[in-house]
């Protein structure tokens, strides 16, 4: 089962992360994957300022880590935002306390270029397919939802 | 006094050893774990990412820029100083636990420093420089790949971040550039040099928040707008690839672009704030171009102004600047607690 989104520019990805926001839960994983420039990110601030994360979210490559604390008093208290872009294999994100992250049901967890370390993700991951659409800026957005 | 720092934030291991009286600043040791033979001594390649490697270098990193300073740890050394963040907290941990350690058993004051404030103060270790040599208020751009920062400065304790990046670490943008036009990692030494034998005119880039008022940065669309390009030149190139002269050229509108947003940046916050100091640091303050036009149109905006550009050496991760850092809070005897003491990888300045 899937669900498909059409972007037409940054402001608009975002805006669409806003929307689907609505029905993440604390607890869910989401592993968004797509090229370079495909998103991401966007996706990923646009659901951070949904939430109200007190600071505003920024690129986590070079730290691969970084959590935001909600502003609000809300089920989700923690939204942890990964990216792998730079891993050269899982084991270096169970190094830096991947599991105890998963563990903590607390979290809303984001992973950006999330195929690089399926193996360790959760049955239940949502996967998010970023892909450049046909026309300049234009983008595909499409929600994989699990099997179970 | 003698401060050992200790640095291990992200990739490199690193330690120094750092003497200071009342003048300038005398480094006697300066050790990053990639620049000794480490490889060959102890068997193991440095990952990029693996903060465990960390564990097995920290020891031997210390104990070497002990030895090369000629000072003996339990007689000389007055104070131990580490990075507490931010970083990756596996690699700040290794550091931060090794530097409590040796304090807890040879009894000397530990003291935290923030990775941040020991890039802005880099330019410090500068020869003919001394810390009285730094009037207030100074304005520091710090530009690495985690991190692209305007601070204001009124004194060494009151830091104050006016700009920062909404996406992006200006020396991620180089690094994901390089990688889009394959020329391989890190990609700001890499840009910088096909970019001074290319062409900033042949291709227009576009410079994100330029004429936006206030000192954030963007520079995600900027690394998109190159893949663009990269596609519309390939799609009409005869062979459909790219020619050394082309890659040249994207690189030069790229490097072009990144350098005319931080600069005119910093050159408005210096025309609202008035700096008497400006103070470059990180990664990416390597960039030769960056260098020349801050030096070029601050010396025009506000010839004033003195301007401190750290020697490339201290651009990277090292600990020399975490000991010069150290060496403030010394000052207003700010140490650590060793109780409760943790690595702290989002710390804010």
């Amino acid at each position: 089962m899937q669900k498909k989104y059409i972007s037409s520019s940054e402001k608009e990805t975002k805006n669409i992360a806003k929307k689907i926001a609505a029905n993440f839960t604390s607890g869910m994983v989401l592993g968004l994957i797509g090229n370079l420039g495909s998103g991401k990110t966007q996706f990923a601030k646009g659901v951070g300022e949904y939430f109200k994360t007190k600071k505003p979210i920024n690129s986590p490559t070079f730290v691969l880590i970084k959590l935001y604390a909600i502003a609000q008093p809300a089920a989700i208290k923690t939204l942890v935002h990964i990216d792998c872009y730079r891993l050269q294999n899982p084991q270096e994100l169970l190094d830096l306390g991947f599991q105890e992250i998963l563990a903590n049901k607390d979290n809303l967890v984001i992973i950006e270029w999330a195929d690089k370390i399926k193996d360790i993700l959760p049955l239940k991951a949502v996967f998010i397919n970023f892909e450049y659409g046909k026309l300049p800026d234009t983008r595909k957005i499409i929600i994989q939802k699990p099997h179970n | 006094m003698n401060i050992l720092a200790i640095e291990t934030s992200c990739d490199e291991t690193a330690a120094a050893v750092l003497h200071i009286t009342n003048g300038p600043f005398t480094l006697l040791s300066n050790m990053v774990s990639s620049q000794i033979k480490i490889h060959a001594r102890f068997g193991g390649v440095v990952p990029e990412v693996a903060a465990r490697k960390q564990i097995e270098m920290v020891i031997p990193v210390v104990a070497e820029a002990v030895k090369k300073s000629g000072l003996n740890l339990t007689r000389d050394i007055n104070y131990i100083a580490a990075t507490q963040g931010p970083g990756l907290v596996t690699a700040l941990n290794v550091g931060l636990e090794t530097a409590k350690s040796l304090a807890f058993v040879t009894q000397k004051p530990l003291i935290t420093v923030n990775h941040l404030a020991g890039h802005a103060l880099a330019g410090l270790l500068s020869p003919s420089m001394s810390p009285k040599k730094i009037i207030f208020p100074a304005l520091a751009l710090v530009v690495s790949g985690g991190h692209t920062l305007l601070i204001l400065m009124k004194n060494f304790y009151s830091w104050k971040i006016i700009g920062d990046t909404l996406d992006d670490a200006v020396g991620e943008a180089y690094d994901k550039t390089a990688q889009i036009l394959n020329l391989g990692y890190p990609g700001g030494p890499i840009i910088d040099k096909l970019a001074m034998a290319g062409d900033s005119s042949v291709f227009k880039l576009p410079r994100p928040l330029l004429n936006n008022q206030n000192f954030d940065f963007s520079f995600s669309g900027l690394k998109t707008a190159v893949l663009y390009l990269i596609n519309d030149v390939t799609a009409v190139s005869p062979l459909k690839t790219l020619g050394t002269k082309t890659i040249n050229n994207i690189c030069a509108a790229f490097q072009a672009a990144c350098v005319e947003v931080l600069v005119t940046k910093t050159l408005r916050a210096i025309k609202k704030y008035k700096p008497q100091t400006f103070l470059l640091g990180g990664g990416v303050s390597a960039n030769q171009a960056l260098r020349t036009t801050l030096q070029e149109k601050i010396a025009l905006t506000a010839p004033k102004i003195k301007i401190l550009l750290p020697e490339i050496k201290f651009t990277g991760d090292n600990a020399a600047m975490i000991s010069v850092a150290a060496y403030f809070k010394i000052l207003k005897k700010q140490f650590a607690n060793i109780k409760n003491l943790k690595a702290n990888p989002h710390l804010s300045l």
